[in-house]
């Protein structure tokens, strides 16, 4: 699963997701991407998912690029502990994504299993997505 | 009327409030700008926009009221990322005669060899490409034929040839590549190696951890799991 190396803080804020992605927006690197049509944090298991559904899917040739990355990590107090007594310990690492946000793109393979893998890997996500081709 | 013709209205006041009013009225926010001259805040048709954009003309006219209509170049436009619909178009006066700088998509056109018959996989390498041309020279986008691409070929920008254009990104950038397919299975492979030696190691991560390393894979299952008893009571 994809986590980053370093950190400069072990636990973060929560913080708030507005507005739309204006950044990775537009396919990039391949042919097809699947956008994000809702905010969420995804996680690093729910991208290996979607990853590795995309990857069976097209079996060979083709490439996939994951374009988000779980850096924000997600803190969580044990069951059946009492308020207080500090921020609870790091457990998993998330990825924010905005509406609009490309986060995945393949190329190399034809259009209908493009669509399908993009499906089977939308499943894995917590938030509906759209298929969508490089525009020229 | 002429084919590559839009009519704009200029429009005194900015801000995104009066932008939103414009855009349900079915027009698009935009400015007009000239090398010396003031920038003009404008609007044009949605529709009339879109048609131009489709007719893929490169050198537009556009008619400011009561004015000559004059020739430019859509510099840049905005876009929603979720529905693609075009927020704000940015207008650029251009002077026949002297040279300008822009960027124009690439399209790759025909399916390299390297591809039909070796299953390879055809990479864009730079989407658009930065050119110093005159004004009539401006193309909507540069077609690359890339037939010729075996695997592991790749085309640079020092192989293009456009006589009346001047590519300025680095002549070694590749445009267009063609690389080995992937196999899928030894990938699938890796993936389970690697969680079944983080679930071996785990116990050292939590010690670890603790120490104030990041957090790492596995964690969760230990530390959600069985609650220690007596602890953070009373």
């Amino acid at each position: 699963m994809l986590s980053p190396k370093r950190v400069p803080h072990r636990k973060v804020q929560r913080g708030r997701m507005t507005g739309k992605a204006y950044r990775g927006s537009t396919v990039a690197f391949g042919q097809y991407g699947l956008r994000a049509l809702g905010p969420a944090w995804i996680t690093a298991r729910q991208i290996e998912a979607a990853r590795i559904a995309i990857t069976r899917h097209i079996k060979r040739g083709g490439k996939v690029w994951v374009r988000i990355f779980p850096d924000k990590p997600v803190t969580k107090k044990p069951a059946e502990t009492r308020m207080g007594k500090g921020k609870g310990n790091p457990e998993f690492w998330v990825a924010r994504v905005k509406p609009g946000r490309i986060m995945f793109e393949l190329e190399g393979v034809a259009e209908p299993m493009a669509r399908e893998a993009m499906r089977l890997a939308s499943g894995k996500l917590p938030i509906p997505c759209r298929f969508v081709t490089r525009s020229d | 009327m002429e084919d590559n013709l839009l009519t704009a209205l200029p429009r005194k006041e900015s801000g995104k409030g009066v932008a939103r009013q414009i855009r349900r009225q079915g027009r698009v926010p935009g400015v007009f700008y000239y090398r010396g001259d003031e920038n003009v805040p404008m609007s044009v048709s949605l529709s009339e926009l879109n048609r131009l954009l489709r007719s893929r003309h490169s050198l537009i006219k556009v008619e400011l009221e009561g004015q000559e209509p004059r020739e430019c170049i859509i510099r840049e436009l905005q876009r929603d990322p979720l529905d693609d619909t075009i927020l704000h178009v940015d207008l650029m006066g251009i002077k026949h005669g002297q040279k300008l700088t822009v960027s124009i998509p690439v399209r790759l056109v025909e399916m390299p060899v390297g591809v039909k018959t070796g299953g390879g996989i055809l990479e864009y390498g730079l989407p658009e490409l930065k050119i110093e041309c005159l004004p009539k020279d401006i193309q909507a986008v540069i077609e690359v034929d890339v037939s010729e691409l075996n695997i592991g070929q790749s085309i640079h920008v020092s192989d293009l040839e456009f006589p009346a254009l001047k590519f300025l990104d680095d002549p070694q950038t590749a445009v267009a590549t063609v690389v080995p397919p992937t196999v899928v299975r030894e990938v699938v492979e890796e993936v389970e190696e690697e969680v079944e030696a983080e679930e071996a190691e785990a116990p050292e991560e939590k010690e670890k951890h603790e120490k104030g390393e990041a957090p790492r894979k596995g964690e969760a299952h230990e530390k959600g799991g069985a609650p220690e008893k007596g602890k953070g009571k009373g």
